[in-house]
């Protein structure tokens, strides 16, 4: 009798779930695309990219100290608050938040290694591909999720 | 300064950023393999320039931290990914039934 009971009520309650999952329309696992994070991502990339290519022309020289620097790594916190507020402020957004956290260590690492002073081409070299693969990593993931939006 | 086996260090480390990501790691593999990759390479790269006296313990730490963080950065793109394939299956599977169960209910609710 008790089984009987549970097989007829399983429908209904399999029912009442998908209405509940579906209620809003389609399901949203992660944050939207956001435009301003994907600017301010590729205009951030290009400032490191300018900063790796120029530095690794002047080393040997004075041109190459940090002091002379201190513009780049200005603005490149300044792009850096302006992601972390974006990010803070949409919703399911933990992974790119995760993302832009990381990318903040990376920038204060690099702001460390060149008030040490970059002695080779090769110091620079090192630096490259994890920047490289880091903006990629981040582009990526904001084209998917413009993807995502135009299927939805 | 002892030799490095890179191979090895590459076969290590794809073993163990494997475990995790078995369910994903068809579309992971090639992302994961080729940071694996780069990371291997940055050691070797941090190695060369200790044996030439070009940087000290201090900075090969940040080498290895904005490897790492990159590294990071990487990972968190191939979860993000999977969600979104995760997120576009459950939806084409409800678009899938959206017809009939509205027509059926005579609701539209899907």
């Amino acid at each position: 009798m008790r089984q009987l009971i549970l097989s007829r009520k399983i429908p209904f309650l399999l029912g009442i779930l998908i209405v509940i999952l579906t209620s809003c329309g389609h399901i949203r696992l992660i944050s939207d695309y956001d435009e301003i994070t994907d600017k301010t991502v590729t205009a951030l990339q290009e400032k490191v990219s300018t900063f790796l290519v120029k530095i690794e022309s002047e080393i040997g020289t004075d041109e190459s100290k940090y002091e002379n620097y201190k513009q780049f790594y200005l603005d490149a916190k300044v792009d850096l608050n302006t992601l972390k507020v974006r990010a803070d402020a949409i919703e399911k957004n933990k992974i790119v938040q995760d993302q832009i956290t990381a990318l903040t260590s990376m920038i204060d690492s690099l702001e460390k290694l060149h008030k040490i002073g970059f002695a080779s081409t090769e110091q620079i070299e090192a630096l490259k591909q994890p920047f490289n693969s880091a903006f990629t990593a981040i582009i990526k993931l904001q084209m998917g999720l413009k993807r995502g939006e135009k299927s939805n | 300064m002892a030799e490095l086996d890179f191979g090895k260090l590459v076969k290590d480390m794809t073993g163990a950023i494997k475990g995790p990501l078995i369910d994903h790691w068809k579309e992971a593999k090639p992302y994961a393999e080729k940071e694996v990759k780069s990371f291997a390479d940055n050691i070797k790269l941090i190695a060369k320039l200790k044996l030439a006296g070009k940087i000290n313990e201090e900075q090969a730490k940040l080498y290895i931290d904005i490897q790492k963080n990159s590294m990071r950065i990487v990972l968190l793109t191939i979860q993000g990914l999977g969600i979104l394939a995760v997120e576009s299956a459950i939806n084409a599977a409800i678009d899938i039934i959206k017809g009939t169960v509205n027509t059926a209910l005579g609701w539209s609710i899907l």
